[in-house]
């Protein structure tokens, strides 16, 4: 079900393995509330992503430009702001959304929409 | 879970007992009927001899499988069921003793003809500080100092020279006598390079005993088993005749009955040593089973009701294809295999050809801090060991469990190392190979594992963030209240 035309792009700070990356996440067309297409840009190069939402916390990925195939990937919030991804099988820790803090951490406990824009503008 | 599932399948009801934290286990509620015997500490619960009888006796059953830990290598409680008219699903008090102790075990086995790993027949405990170097240097080194009750690892201590020899004694009765109860040492020489090997047996009340192609355990990170196998790439046809032979022997010389194991050192040139016996049930039974058969639990259970033991020694002997199990433990090998207990929020099983999952989790539960971390055993079985290198690392890709640490990441690392997977390695493998990653953490992910994981990240946070405020997260969607508005048009 859609619910919702995907406009303007959201920016947000990733970090995976101490690497920190301001990635760019922007739906092509209607976001489906199970999944979508997206593209995501960091460090001057674009992904599409075709995005599946299997279950809470674990998401399906096909990357046509990284070979089509199906990666399956958990996440689970371990504090506010900070994830661990389960990647073929092995767990990724110190992977942190960090925009700027303060907004993700208003983000994760329940001021969403105040935090959300301020990261959507940001 | 394993033995349940074996008395369901003979259609004989079973009891568990549980402690507090286990309240909620799989185990729990999968038996005919659970009974409360007490705190989650194990001396209150798990290792309360009269508690554990008195729910036997209270719920009617007629008989105990102890299972592989705690009492299962107890002879005062095989005692206490015989004493209350239970039925104890394992060897007799006597025999849990001689072969229990590992020093009347050597003895035994030397008695039997069975070449035992030198040492010392005798407890070195009453012995003066320079009576234990002397008696040290005779048996040679580097020698282990060894708990009589110990396992596991623990109550060991490795000493290289003589002078160490008094604090090696100190240590290792210290740790048995917290681990154990029970502090008494003996010495036995440390054989490099070898490979553990074990063989499973069967006995009968009536004299037969059945020995099992040998299993294959020298993966091991201090002395505790991480994966097994069987048959062994080391053993020839020739050796394991020897070794069968070897525990007929000593099993029968002893009367033996029910299930055991003998575990062995093999070194380079096929030479065997006996090691000790387990007087139970082993974790690592299962990869037996999966190359034989045999179940190995039903026929605890036949066995203790008398039944006479009809497996062919050969089916026996001879392994269809080859298995592997790995022991999956909540632990974070990025911390040193700290034991990292918790709550399990979703969970996804291997499954699929050749892949066997005992498990005593589910989604939902709670990793107890009480008890060992082991959260289930995975077993992968196909016609020939690459193939079962091959499946277990596919059904160890496939196992998601979220929510706490485990060492999957570890044993994929093994799984994919070239000394495992060429069969070249002896006991000290492992500890090695660990030591030669300084540190290297086995969350380290490949450049394209690396942008799958940012992807999931950012995304994750995107949903995140529509889920919580329930509209599209640029926040042109509809409002919870036009959401609400909408449901109720709907009911009307």
């Amino acid at each position: 079900m859609a619910t919702a035309a995907g406009r303007g792009p959201v920016r947000l700070y990733v970090e995976v393995a101490g690497e920190r990356r301001l990635v760019t996440v922007e739906p092509v067309g209607p976001v489906d509330s199970d999944g979508s297409r997206f593209t995501l840009r960091w460090n001057d190069t674009t992904y599409e992503v075709d995005v599946s939402r299997l279950r809470s916390g674990a998401l399906s990925l096909i990357v046509p430009s990284a070979g089509h195939a199906s990666h399956e990937v958990t996440c689970h919030e371990t504090a506010p702001g900070e994830l661990a991804l389960g990647v073929a099988g092995r767990h990724v820790r110190d992977s942190a959304l960090d925009p700027r803090q303060r907004y993700l951490l208003v983000l994760f406990s329940g001021w969403a929409e105040y935090s959300w824009q301020l990261l959507a503008t940001g | 879970m394993r033995i349940l599932r074996a008395c369901r399948e003979m259609g004989v009801p079973s009891v568990a007992v549980y402690s507090e934290c286990d309240r909620t286990a799989p185990h729990v509620r999968q038996a005919d009927a659970a009974v409360a015997i007490g705190p989650s500490a194990p001396a209150d619960s798990y290792l309360n001899i009269g508690r554990i009888v008195d729910a036997a006796r209270g719920t009617g059953a007629t008989a105990i499988h102890p299972g592989y830990g705690f009492l299962a290598e107890n002879a005062a409680f095989a005692r206490a069921c015989r004493e209350a008219g239970l039925v104890f699903i394992g060897p007799e008090a006597d025999v849990i003793d001689t072969m229990g102790g590992k020093t009347a075990a050597r003895r035994a086995a030397v008695d039997a003809g069975v070449p035992v790993v030198p040492g010392t027949e005798a407890l070195v405990d009453t012995l003066s500080d320079d009576e234990l170097c002397a008696r040290a240097d005779e048996v040679g080194y580097p020698l282990f100092v060894k708990a009589v009750a110990g396992g596991g690892g623990r109550g060991m201590r490795r000493v290289a020279e003589t002078d160490a020899v008094v604090a090696g004694v100190e240590a290792a009765r210290s740790e048995a006598s917290t681990a154990f109860g029970e502090s008494t040492v003996y010495f036995e020489r440390l054989l490099e390079g070898t490979r553990h090997v074990e063989v499973q047996v069967l006995g009968d009340e009536h004299g037969t005993v059945v020995p099992f192609v040998e299993r294959e355990c020298s993966i091991q990170r201090r002395h505790q088993k991480v994966i097994e196998e069987s048959p062994s790439v080391a053993v020839t046809l020739e050796v394991r005749a020897a070794l069968a032979a070897a525990a007929v022997a000593l099993s029968s010389a002893v009367n033996y009955t029910n299930a055991g194991t003998l575990e062995f050192l093999l070194d380079a040139d096929g030479h065997f040593y006996f090691l000790e016996m387990n007087t139970r049930l082993q974790v690592e039974h299962a990869v037996t089973e999966m190359v034989t058969g045999v179940d190995l639990v039903q026929w605890q259970i036949r066995i203790a009701h008398g039944e006479r033991l009809t497996v062919d020694r050969r089916q026996a002997l001879t392994p269809v294809g080859h298995a592997l199990e790995c022991r999956v433990y909540a632990e974070d090998p990025d911390a040193g295999f700290m034991p990292a207990p918790g709550r399990i929020t979703a969970l996804r099983s291997p499954s699929g050809p050749g892949v066997r999952n005992d498990s005593g989790v589910e989604a939902g539960f709670e990793v107890p801090v009480f008890y060992d971390s082991m959260i289930s055993k995975v077993v992968a079985w196909a016609p020939d060991r690459a193939g079962a290198i091959a499946r277990m690392r596919r059904a160890l890709t496939e196992y998601e469990v979220v929510g706490i640490t485990t060492a999957i990441p570890a044993l994929l690392w093994v799984l994919g190392h070239e000394a495992f997977v060429s069969g070249r390695f002896d006991t000290t493998f492992l500890d090695q190979a660990l030591a030669e990653r300084h540190g290297r953490s086995f969350s380290d992910l490949s450049a394209e594992e690396t942008d799958l994981a940012v992807m999931a990240a950012a995304l994750f946070a995107y949903f995140s963030a529509a889920d919580t405020l329930g509209r599209g997260v640029d926040g042109t969607g509809p409002t919870p209240w036009r959401h609400a508005a909408r449901l109720n048009g709907l009911r009307r």
